[in-house]
């Protein structure tokens, strides 16, 4: 199984860490800059919404793929348009895809991408699929509050389609190890909107962090402890899937994390003695932008011409929930074996 | 860990730009909270609730933490 091919697409709006200090002035945006490795990210406007971001990057990925040929559309998103129907329904008709299409969306925030390659090999080993276009689409920055500034810094919004068929050359898609733990959900969560808490007409304002504000209609993260989560649950996991897929640390070319923040990335690396050189820490235009983080990279990474035929990536997806997933991808031509 | 180390690793992990005794006061914000679960994981394999984070307010606080017995004279 093997992802073919993927695309990228951000919204036009750019946010600086200079706008931001314009809002908060006494905001340390150097520290922001060096120690979370983000300079500005990208904020949808507000009549735009994650599935006109999918809309766009599909459309970016038909200039190269026949809509005919997908049979299967999946959506990865925790900021939909609607309660219902799901997104991937209403996209299939925007993007004028056949009706024998299956399509469906599932919600998952950062270990989303690794989750979403899982299902959809699923799907081609079962023969119910052919063609998958697979969706991440994230507008994390209409559910932050306006004086949030921690959060603000952090996230951006984006979306990304990857292609995957059963079918040679491309990205093979190993073996996966995944994992939740539920105990850690009001750590990364938006209280309201949902039906156990619904929207608050007039929320207060509550501080966290340093003098940070949010409401409970808005995203709050306790990043302590996200981070300690991340530095507990994360080197076991590149240990089983190493495991899983009968490799060494030593055979993995390259390390594609999800983009959290530089200071977490460097700390892994480091804890996990990994070769900073083998090691993708790129978020200074983008930010945080939740599940499209990965596909975000790998598409990098092949622009640059990072990879050679052969390589093995691994690729690995944590956070909200908790959830975690990883995987190890390896790059094949037409006719090569492994 | 001696003494000494601990107070230069302490140091370098909170990026301070002067020396630090036992006996000094420290500033921690969003980013030196970060900083401080690194430093308890990687030279003590400790895990600490970002609640006892918020009690820190000088580096005999730290100690508190790690455990007096953890940092030799």
């Amino acid at each position: 199984m093997f992802i073919k091919t993927i695309e990228y697409y951000f919204p036009q709006k750019k946010l600086t860490n200079i706008d931001l200090k314009r809002e908060f002035p006494e905001w340390d945006s150097q520290k922001v800059d060096e120690k979370i490795g983000i300079k500005s990210r990208y904020v949808v406007a507000d009549n735009e919404t994650s599935l006109d971001l999918a809309y766009n990057v599909c459309e970016k990925i038909f200039k190269n793929i026949d809509r005919e040929e997908i049979d299967c559309l999946i959506l990865c998103t925790q900021s939909p348009d609607y309660f219902l129907p799901s997104s991937a329904c209403v996209l299939q008709d925007r993007l004028g895809l056949k009706t024998s299409v299956g399509a469906f969306d599932f919600n998952l925030g950062c270990s989303g991408y690794v989750y979403g390659l899982s299902i959809a090999k699923g799907l081609l080993a079962s023969n119910v699929a052919n063609k998958i276009l697979f969706i991440t689409a994230e507008t994390y920055t209409k559910m932050i509050y306006k004086k949030d500034i921690s959060n603000r810094a952090i996230f951006g919004d984006g979306a990304t389609a990857t292609i995957l068929s059963a079918k040679a050359p491309g990205f093979n898609i190993g073996d996966f190890i995944l994992g939740t733990d539920g105990s850690g959900f009001s750590n990364l969560i938006v209280k309201n909107g949902g039906f156990r808490s619904p929207l608050n007409d007039n929320p207060k304002e509550i501080i966290y962090g340093n003098g940070n504000l949010y409401t409970d209609n808005h995203l709050y993260m306790n990043g302590p402890e996200i981070f300690s989560f991340t530095i507990s649950r994360i080197p076991k996991l590149v240990s089983d899937v190493l495991l899983k897929n009968d490799l060494t640390i030593g055979d993995i070319d390259y390390f594609i994390f999800h983009q959290a923040n530089k200071f977490m990335l460097e700390y892994l690396c480091r804890k996990m003695k990994i070769s900073e050189s083998k090691f993708y820490i790129n978020m200074k235009e983008t930010g945080n932008t939740v599940s499209n983080t990965i596909p975000i990279a790998i598409k990098d990474c092949i622009d640059r011409d990072v990879f050679s035929n052969g390589s093995n990536i691994m690729i690995v997806g944590f956070g909200v929930g908790y959830s975690w997933g990883a995987t190890i991808l390896k790059k094949r031509g037409l006719n090569e074996k492994g | 860990m001696k003494k000494d180390r601990f107070l230069s690793e302490l140091k370098d992990a909170l990026a301070l730009n002067k020396n630090i005794n036992m006996n000094d006061d420290i500033e921690v914000d969003s980013l030196s909270k970060l900083a401080l679960i690194a430093f308890f994981d990687e030279f003590f394999d400790l895990k600490i609730e970002s609640k006892d984070l918020s009690y820190i307010k000088n580096v005999k606080d730290v100690v508190n933490l790690i455990g007096l017995d953890k940092i030799e004279e």
